[in-house]
This record gives structure tokens, sequence and C-alpha cells, in this order.
């Protein structure tokens, strides 16, 4: 994409990524009941490009530019268990459930700025 | 697809439901005497099951009820000699089923019913708000 909606390309990124969340934490809340289930969380991590080419020449050489962008990590709580072993705690879960949902309102509000300054710049009114 | 993450909150109010279900069918059974095989009734219990969502990329766990299995626990003993089932000792075996525990269950599976319904109006109007990006 060109750099005129590189800044909207960044904030998108986010967006989603606070979106996937979200769908994991409703995971982790529709299994509140399930016995012996861990919750299990995301977390985002850009990672920067590096500069040196590296060359594979072996297959089982590790690959020099992971296109990760979210990474996933599956917690190991401490919390309390029931007899069932089960982990979630279901405040903690609502809890993020609203901070992902804010962050991703926030976000989206500030792509619909950023496009509106673009239509401004467009039709100058 | 986009509707994803609301199947997830559906499959955890719908097991939740079954729980209430069950809890229902223990407590109208508390004294039935005479169910399946001329034997008193048993307690049931739905099991949970967690299902990874393999479409979607990331841990999303849905839930399921595998099964429902009878609570093994002995029956309750009641000293009746004029009860129809009672046996020649004079007692009658009841259903192992506890009113108190049935009420606590369904309790609590309706506060998770609502934490699931949270969760998929939550998953709504984050996909509502995205709408409003067209509208710039």
């Amino acid at each position: 994409m060109s750099e005129l909606f590189s800044h909207i390309d960044n904030l998108e990124e986010k967006a989603s990524f606070f979106l996937q969340r979200v769908k994991v934490i409703q995971g982790n809340i529709a299994n509140a009941d399930t016995p012996f289930y861990q919750p299990v969380d995301l977390k985002f991590e850009k990672i920067v490009r590096q500069q040196i080419k590296l060359r594979k020449t072996d297959p089982k050489h590790i690959d020099p530019f992971p296109e990760v962008k979210v990474k996933i990590d599956e917690i190991k709580t401490k919390n309390f268990t029931g007899y069932d072993q089960n982990r979630v705690n279901i405040e903690e879960e609502l809890a993020k459930l609203a901070e992902s949902s804010i962050m991703y309102k926030t976000l989206l509000e500030s792509m619909k700025k950023e496009l509106a300054k673009l239509k401004y710049a467009i039709s100058g009114r | 697809m986009i509707f994803r993450g609301l199947e997830v909150s559906v499959t955890g109010m719908a097991a939740q439901r079954i729980r209430i279900d069950v809890a229902s069918s223990n407590l109208a059974n508390v004294n039935s005497t005479r169910a399946e095989n001329g034997q008193p009734y048993r307690r049931k219990v739905p099991v949970f099951k967690a299902i990874l969502d393999k479409e979607s990329g990331i841990p999303v766990y849905q839930v399921r009820v595998s099964k429902i299995v009878a609570d093994p626990s002995p029956y309750k003993m009641k000293y009746d000699p004029k009860h129809p089932d009672a046996g020649s000792d004079g007692y009658v075996r009841l259903p192992n089923v506890d009113p108190l525990r049935e009420m606590v269950d369904m309790m609590s599976a309706i506060r998770t019913y609502e934490a699931n319904l949270t969760a998929f109006n939550t998953h709504k109007d984050m996909l509502l708000k995205s709408l409003e990006l067209i509208r710039v």
C-alpha cells in the first residue's frame, strides 16, 4: 500500500489483533465450566525485519524472516482451581474483554479520523 | 468467517442451557422411584468438552456437551413400608438427587450464560463499529 495509507494500515493491524483477542477470550468464557481447561491469551509483538539478507541453504534452517506479527501466548495461570481443574477466572476474562473492545473502538475511531482527513485533502471541504 | 467469534459464545450459551435443562430434569425427578429398567431415577450430569476451532488460526475454543452421564453415587434410603416400591425390609430406594445442589448448579449456569451473552454483545458491537468506516 502507498505511503498515503501507511498510518491507516498500522491502525488496522492493531485493530485486527484486538478482534482476534476478543475471539480467544470468548472461547475462554465459553469454557468456564469445562474440566481441565486452561485459558489462552494472545500477545501483540511486532517483529522488526532484519536488514541483512540471510539465505536458507538447508530446509532445517530456521526462517530468517519470520512473518509473525501476533504472538500466541498460552498463559500458565496460578489461579485457584476447583475440583474440575478449570483455571478460567471469569472476572479477569470479562475485564480483558472490555479492555480489548475499548481499544478496538478507539483504533477504529482513529481510522475514521484519518480517512476524514484524506477526504478533506482530496475534496477541499 | 466474520461471525465465527459470535458462534463461540453461542456454543457457550447452548452448553449452559443444557446444564439448566439437566438440573431441571433432576429436580423434577427427585421422587421418581421408577425410571428406566424399573430402577429409581439416577441423577444426570452433562460432560463439557473444549473443541479447538481450527479454521480461525488462533487458539479459539468452542464448547460442546459431549455426553450426559448418570451419577453413580448410592440411592437415598427411606423407611416407608406402605410405599408400593418398598423392599422386603420396608426401605424405599429414592433417587440420588439433592435439590439444594441442583439449585446451586442452576444459579451457576445462569451466571455463566450471562457472561457468554456479554461476550456475544461485545463482539457484536465491535462488528457494528467497523461498519462505520464506510460512512466516512
